[in-house]
Parts: structure tokens; C-alpha cells; sequence
């Protein structure tokens, strides 16, 4: 056990790569069994205080280079130490260190499943608004309108029962009626890095992680006060052909963002806001949103740290559902062209940790989602427009205990309540939730990890159990040398269906929806096996396989009553290959990244494709870096959706519904960093859809036409 | 060893360049196009106008459409469209209206004889089976006769009208 009352020390050094001696800005440095940590500044430096006399162990570690502990780092009182460390340099995304995978910071190749990575660079680089604008860059993930689909888990059903989890910090951030991410409602100059894990992950984290979790990291404090400005503004480029020109002139979009952060002594302080308006390409498809966020973290001692955090977004948007017809893509129906909805949702959380021991170490979560919104859409139920108000709250104890130098112990309780008020649509509800997990880690000789665990969740709705399962996980690393890594894992996952899949009353169309009270949860197996290698110091590689079995999925069906409910109808196989490719040149100023996915999405009960689920991705990026300028292209090709919804088309709901065709979109980009008055300013142009393609990215909706976004930022610091 | 290595690198990194200049242009196709660009052809189909009179009370007129049949149906008029023998125009509105025009492009059908173009009516909250038959297009002077409409490949017929009397409804297929 520590002292906490010891004499204090300070550690100052700086980092920087081993291959041109450069230093390295944005590297995180954490002092082991302690909540001491800090990232490195502009010139590449570092200081941590306040640190009890004593030996520690230094981790260092950033996105293309190696991890790096410096054992024995002796901290005395006096004159601070000095730890200087130069970082070996890895192809890009081989040595990430990522915390979802098993609830702990760990190397990407230590984890048993694929796990990929956006880090902060790759955000601001693509100027995205939204973090699901960045996940249509990562292997294996597609986006149909802001429907996450990893590997085929998901097709489309307007957000409603999201099978893939969003976390902020480790902690769910769905909403709690229609139980889907809300991607605008993420504080946006508050992310660090995006970790996608693929696969069922409800061993840990239980409903929603059947095709799996998205974590967003958000940033921690610098030492020194930081303000970032930022602002962005672009235009849709006009369709070429005439009877596609709804508006006037181009249409155009704004943004301007603000956040500053500062440490006070223990004291750590995150302000931020920005406003964002998007006029739309499509008719009645704008938006109008403002989004504020705060933290607060306080350093108790150096074993022990709290914090509190606090976003808000306040929205008002058109509603376009549907084109209405090939010749005017870009127009909804004529009595659609009023709808609007207006939203307010904010979240606040707070977490507290706290280091025992350097073995032992508990955290302890609380995340309230609160959600409101209205819309003026008339249905024979609510003639006047719906609106729902949902509170969704979550706690979460997670202890992680260190047994030996080869063994660590997760454990963890987790409880949910979600209370769900919406007039007519979805009506007045209540759930709570439980769950017990436990995961063992061991390093086996001959360099095998194993980790097996499972979680055990109970649910109940209005007092009815609706869910009481137990799901199991076990997976294995084998790194033959140090630079391969071969994985395998089985995990269990379910989902438990929404309060608005089985309460919805509703018409949207001419369909009228209706509830099921009957409806059970989602189950599923996940098999996967993979491995990487890092050939030299240019080229890595990686290649997985995986197969998905899955009963019991939800889709929305017309039912003998001739209405439609959200039905228990699909028995599903979903198996694929994933390869991915790194290539690093000119001594990493030229970096190129390749990954190709293919899925076979099997709808056994009805002996068909899957809906909306394409079978091929295939992603290519290519960033070249001669300072102070950089130049990017993405491409992606993602093959025709081979089944939709083709009865929205054959009722005349969505005409020419069934048009569709293979994607490919190519985005170019080129920024600059200079300085401006000696502060440091970076600009971009983004062009998106190079090539003005023109494909529906969902059943009657026409993908976003070429774009041109020109952005500013400036850190003063 | 290593300018083989640097070798194999560069030509990897080329071969990506090729690859996404060559997917680029895949995309000069230009993807989907307005139906008119897309068929290289004309619209046709059909236009007119529905005299209405008779009008039951509105919460039994959940949905009104001009449909255009191939041939007389024998069965469910739902069941002909999902068989790609039947097109139908969007909801036709407003209620209670003497006259309400149309036009109905035709997309699956191909020119040709429509032998029956009929207006249906949506009377119950079952969108697959709740239909009716409330008007035909009739040439001569029996009203419960159809006519057939002659649709060329590059015109839209016009004057394709038809009376719908709620109370006296025609036969239903």
C-alpha cells in the first residue's frame, strides 16, 4: 500500500521518436498504479508532480509508435527527474493502446478480438462533424443514414434497437425510448480517440453489444491552458441534372467551435461550445444545433481522482424521409415538406477512481441521458405531431486486481434504470436492469494469453423479466515473436429489444405500427480467428475471420392483423473475412492504409440476403505529409445492398425505392499548418465525393452530393 | 536485402495509387440518374381526372389512388401491384373534392394496353387487404364495363377520367 502522506517528487522529460529524433506531440504518459498522467506538449515535453516518493513504472505511448515502460523510475524529493524517451516507430495501427476490449488499457496486439482505432488526428483531418462521418473510414464498419453496421450486425430501422453499443469513457450513451445513438448529441471538441471493437462484446457490456461497441475517449487536461477555435463552412455543389434542382443556388453549411481547458493545481477544467447549421441538400433535410459541454476533474490525492461532466445539445431539424421519385431525388413528398422535430437531450456523469494498490484499482461510474423531443408529424394517433421525454440512468462499480505479473481480475456491477414518458407514440413506461461480470486474464508460458468471462444480465419491464441471461467469452493470444499476433475468440451476445420496438403506436406512410408486448430479446454466437504481422518497419498486416449465428432478430412486419409490429421473425448467419494492409514510406511521411471486408449475410428463415447489408467494403486512404503541408484521398467502394424493405416500394410508399447502386466515393484533402501572430493555425479544404456520384445511401435517399468544406483552427496555448 | 524490401514497399504503395485512380474513374459513370436520363426514353402513361360525388365520411377514406392494370384483375388488386402487373399514382387528395386530376407515369408496366385503370379506395387500417374498386374508366355507356387505354412508348395519354360514385360502386374483381 502506498503512503499518501509521503514527501513529494515531480518527474519533467521530454519524447520524441527514435527514428529523426523529432519530438512527439500528444503522447500520453501514465504513472502506473497511480491516476497521475499527461500528454505531451507543442515541443514534445511532459511534467508530472505531486507524485509520493517512491519507484514507479513510466507507460508511454501514441498511435503509430511502440509502447514503451520505464521500470524502476525512482521519484525522490528535491530536484525533479528528468525522463527523457524516444519511441520506437511502428507501422500505423499496430500498436494503439485501447481500453475496450477488456475494460483495462492494454496494446491492440494483446486483445483477442479485431479492435480498430481513430485517433484524434484522423478525426480533425476529415473535418467531420459528427464522429459516425469518421466510422465510415474503419474496416469492416458502414453507415446507413446514422445506422452503425459492423460486419453486417445491422441493417436499417431509423435508429430504433441499435445492435451495436455506443460508449462515452466505458459508459453506454443511448438514448433511453428508441434505445439508438444520438452521434450529434457527443461533445465535439472533446474526443480523443474512437475505438470500434467487432463482434459480440455483451460479455462485458452487456444489450446492445451484438455486433459491437464503439467507445469514445475523451481528452484529458493538458498541464498547460489550451484554447481551440475552430471554424468551418462549406457548399453542396448543385446536381447536374435539371430536374434535381430544387433550391435556387447551393446549398450551404457553418460551424464554429470553441473549447478551453486548463489545470488549476489538482484541479482540472474543460469548458466548450459551438454552433453548427447545416442548410441541407435536401429539402426540409436542414439542421440548426447547438452543443455545450463541460468537465470538471479533481485529483483527490495521487491515488484518487473524481470527475464530472456535463453536454448538451439543443437541435431543431427538418424531417426528410423519403425521395419522391427518381426524377425529383432531392424533393420528400409534397405534404412532407413541413415537418420538423425538435430536440433537447443532455448527459451528465461523473466517475471516481481510485488506485488501492498498485494491484488493485476501482472506479466507480454514473451517466444520466436525458432525452426530449417533439415533432409537428401527424398520425391518426397523434394528430397534432408525437413527442417523448426519456431518462436513461446508468452506475457501474468495475474493480480491476492484479494477481500476479501473468493474471488480472475484472469485476464488475452494473445497474440501469430507464424511464420513458411519450404520449401516444410510445406511451408510459419503466425498466431497471442489473448485471454481474467477471473476466480473468492469464499470460500462459509461451507467450499465450487467455481470457475467458461472462456477464450475467436481468432485465425487467414494468415488473415482467424480460431478459435473464448469462454470456460467456473466452479468447486467446499467441504472439509466436514479437511481431505476430494470433487470436481467437467465442463470446455470446444479446439484445434486449427497446421500450419503443415493443411499445411504438404509430403511422408512418400509410403503415400503421403497432405494439408487441411478446417480444423477446436478441441472441447470438460470435466466433472469430485472426492474426497480425508486422513485416519490417514499412508494412503491417491483418486478417480475420468470423461467423455469427443469431436467432430471434427483430425486424418490423406486417403481422395477420394486417398491422405492423416489430416481430422475433429472423434466424441469421453472417460470416466474412476482413484483411487490412499498412504501409508506411519515406520515413513515414507517406502513409497508405488498405482494408477489404466481405460478408455473407444469410437470412436463413427466409433463405435470402439479409436487408440493407452490403457484401463487399473495400477501403483505400492514402496521406502525404511535406511540411507544413499535408494531401489525403479516401476512397471507398461498397458494393449494391442486394435486399431492402421492397415492400415500401410495391405499396408506392417510396417510388423508384429500388434504385440503387454500387457506392464509390472518393474525398481529397489538403491542409496547411503555419503560424499566425506565433500561435500555431492549422487550414483545410476538404472535397468530398470528388466525383459527384449520385447513389442512395438508403431506400429513397440520395447520398450527399460533391461538397467543399473550407476549415480554420487556431490553438492558443 | 533492404532495397528489395524498399522495393516491394514502393511497388505496393504504387499499386494502391493505381488502384485508386482506377476505382476513381468508375465513378465518371455518374451513378443514378432521373428516370427520363436513366431509361433514355419518354415518359408515358396516363392523365385525366376523377369526378368524385357521394363522399362517405372521411374516416373511411384512408387512401384513394388511380390504378392502372395490365388486365382485368382476378384477385386482390394489392396482390396484382405486388406482381408488377399494376401501377398506382400516390395518395390523391383532398377529400371531399368534385374533381381531383392525375397523372400517372408508368415505370414497370411497359407500353401497351392497360385493359383496366380503376380507382381504389383504402377503407380500414389493413394496408394489404382493406381496398376497393370505387370507379372504372369505362369507353362506352355501361359504366361497370372497363375501357382499355392504348399507352405508346413515348406519350402520356391524356383524358383518361373516371367517375367515382361512392354510393353506387362498380364491380369488384
Amino acid at each position: 500500500m502506498f503512503s499518501q502522506q509521503a514527501d513529494r517528487g515531480m518527474i519533467v522529460g521530454k519524447i520524441s521518436s527514435s527514428e529523426d529524433h523529432q519530438a512527439l506531440v500528444g503522447a500520453n504518459i501514465l504513472l502506473e498504479g497511480t491516476v497521475l498522467g499527461t500528454s505531451t506538449d507543442a515541443e514534445g515535453n511532459f511534467s508530472i508532480r505531486n507524485i509520493p516518493v517512491g519507484r514507479y513504472s513510466l507507460t508511454v505511448s501514441m498511435i503509430g509508435f511502440k509502447r514503451m515502460t520505464k521500470t524502476d523510475v525512482v521519484v525522490t524529493t528535491g530536484e525533479p527527474l528528468q525522463v527523457s524517451l524516444e519511441l520506437e516507430p511502428v507501422p500505423v495501427q499496430t500498436e494503439p493502446v485501447v481500453v475496450t476490449a477488456n475494460k483495462r488499457e492494454q496494446s491492440l496486439q494483446e486483445v483477442p478480438v479485431s479492435v480498430s482505432v481513430i485517433d484524434e488526428q484522423a478525426l480533425s483531418s476529415r473535418n467531420t462533424v459528427t464522429v459516425d462521418d469518421a466510422l465510415r473510414y474503419v474496416p469492416g464498419v458502414n453507415i446507413t443514414q446514422s445506422q452503425v453496421n459492423i460486419r453486417g450486425s445491422t441493417g436499417y430501422s431509423h435508429g430504433v434497437g441499435t445492435r451495436v453499443l455506443l460508449l462515452v469513457d466505458g459508459l453506454p450513451f443511448l438514448s433511453g425510448d428508441t434505445g439508438e445513438i444520438i452521434w450529434e448529441s457527443l461533445p465535439p471538441g472533446q474526443i480523443e480517440r474512437v475505438e470500434v471493437v467487432k463482434g459480440a462484446g455483451s460479455a462485458l457490456y452487456g444489450s446492445s453489444a451484438l455486433g459491437g461497441v464503439i467507445n469514445i475517449i475523451t481528452k484529458s487536461v493538458r498541464d498547460h491552458p489550451q484554447t481551440r477555435l475552430r471554424a468551418y463552412g462549406g457548399m453542396y455543389e448543385m446536381p447536374k441534372y435539371a430536374t434535381w434542382q430544387w433550391a435556387q443556388e447551393s446549398r450551404s453549411f457553418t460551424g464554429f467551435l470553441a473549447t478551453h481547458q486548463q489545470r488549476v493545481g489538482n484541479l482540472s477544467i474543460t469548458a466548450g461550445a459551438s454552433r453548427t447549421l447545416d442548410d441541407g441538400y435536401k429539402r426540409n433535410d436542414f439542421w440548426r444545433r447547438w452543443n455545450t459541454w463541460a468537465r470538471l476533474g479533481y485529483d483527490i490525492s495521487p491515488f484518487q481522482s473524481i470527475a464530472v461532466s456535463f453536454s448538451l445539445l439543443d437541435q431543431g431539424r427538418g424531417n426528410f424521409l423519403y425521395w419522391k421519385n427518381l426524377d425529383h431525388v432531392l424533393e420528400p413528398q409534397d405534404d412532407q415538406l413541413t415537418h420538423r422535430v425538435q430536440s433537447q437531450r443532455w448527459n451528465l456523469s461523473g466517475s471516481y477512481r481510485y488506485f488501492f494498490s498498485r494491484e488493485l484499482y476501482t472506479m466507480v461510474k454514473l451517466s444520466w441521458y436525458h432525452s426530449k423531443w417533439e415533432d409537428n408529424i401527424p398520425s391518426r394517433f397523434d394528430p397534432l405531431g408525437s413527442n417523448s421525454r426519456s431518462d436513461f440512468v446508468v452506475g457501474e462499480i468495475q474493480t480491476n486486481y492484479q494477481l500476479s505479473d501473468d493474471q488480472i481480475v475484472t469485476v464488475g456491477l452494473s445497474g440501469t434504470v430507464n424511464q420513458v414518458s411519450a404520449a401516444a407514440i410510445f406511451g408510459e413506461h419503466s425498466a431497471r436492469a442489473g448485471a454481474l461480470y467477471l473476466q480473468d486474464e492469464i499470460r500462459l508460458p509461451e507467450n499465450i494469453m487467455l481470457t475467458a468471462g461472462g456477464r450475467l444480465d436481468l432485465q425487467k419491464l414494468e415488473g415482467i423479466e424480460v431478459v435473464n441471461q448469462v454470456n460467456p467469452k473466452i479468447g486467446l493470444v499467441y504472439n509466436p515473436s514479437p511481431s505476430t499476433s494470433l487470436r481467437a475468440s467465442v463470446g455470446r451476445g444479446f439484445r434486449a429489444p427497446s421500450i419503443a420496438e415493443i411499445f411504438t403506436t404509430t403511422e408512418v406512410g400509410g403503415i400503421i405500427i403497432l405494439p408487441n408486448a411478446n417480444l423477446k430479446p436478441e441472441r447470438s454466437w460470435s466466433f472469430e480467428v485472426g492474426g497480425s504481422h508486422i513485416i519490417d518497419e514499412h508494412v503491417s498486416t491483418e486478417l480475420s475471420l468470423f461467423q455469427n449465428e443469431l436467432w430471434d432478430l427483430i425486424e418490423p412486419a406486417f403481422g395477420t392483423d394486417g398491422y405492423v409490429h416489430f416481430q422475433n421473425i429472423i434466424r441469421a448467419r453472417i460470416t466474412g473475412m476482413e484483411v487490412a494492409l499498412n504501409l508506411t514510406m519515406l520515413e513515414r511521411l507517406l502513409v497508405s492504409q488498405f482494408s477489404y471486408t466481405y460478408v455473407y449475410p444469410e437470412d436463413i428463415t427466409n433463405n435470402d440476403i439479409l436487408k440493407y447489408r452490403p457484401r463487399h467494403l473495400l477501403y483505400l486512404s492514402q496521406r502525404l505529409t511535406f511540411n507544413p503541408f499535408q494531401v489525403g484521398v479516401d476512397f471507398r467502394y461498397i458494393s449494391r445492398t442486394d435486399r431492402i424493405d421492397d415492400e415500401l416500394v410495391q405499396l408506392g410508399i417510396v417510388p423508384n425505392g429500388d434504385q440503387r447502386v454500387p457506392i464509390y466515393l472518393t474525398d481529397v484533402r489538403l491542409s496547411a499548418e503555419w503560424k499566425f501572430a506565433g500561435l500555431p493555425v492549422v487550414s483545410s479544404i476538404n472535397v468530398n465525393n470528388l466525383f459527384q456520384y449520385y447513389y442512395s445511401d438508403f431506400i429513397g435517399n440520395l447520398g450527399p452530393t460533391r461538397n467543399y468544406v473550407l476549415s480554420l483552427e487556431a490553438r492558443l496555448e | 536485402m533492404d532495397s528489395i524490401r524498399r522495393h516491394t514497399v514502393t511497388s505496393a504503395v504504387r499499386a494502391l495509387s493505381f488502384i485508386i485512380v482506377c476505382l476513381c474513374n468508375v465513378e465518371c459513370d455518374q451513378g443514378l440518374a432521373p428516370q427520363s436520363v436513366s431509361q433514355q426514353i419518354l415518359p408515358y402513361g396516363i392523365n385525366g381526372v376523377m369526378y368524385c360525388k357521394n363522399w362517405p365520411p372521411r374516416d373511411s377514406v384512408l387512401d384513394l389512388r388511380l390504378v392502372a392494370f395490365r388486365n382485368v384483375p382476378t384477385q386482390n388488386i394489392v396482390n396484382e401491384v405486388q406482381q408488377g402487373r399494376a401501377e398506382f399514382t400516390q395518395s390523391l387528395q383532398p377529400y371531399a373534392a368534385d374533381s381531383i386530376a392525375y397523372t400517372l407515369i408508368l415505370s414497370t408496366l411497359q407500353p401497351g394496353i392497360l385493359e383496366y385503370v380503376a380507382v381504389g379506395q383504402r377503407y380500414g387500417p389493413d394496408i394489404m387487404k382493406d381496398w376497393r374498386v370505387v370507379g372504372i374508366y369505362h369507353s362506352g355507356r355501361d359504366t361497370t364495363n372497363p375501357g382499355t387505354v392504348q399507352v405508346p412508348p413515348d406519350s402520356v395519354v391524356p383524358g383518361i377520367n373516371v367517375l367515382v360514385d361512392f354510393l353506387h360502386l362498380p364491380p369488384q374483381p
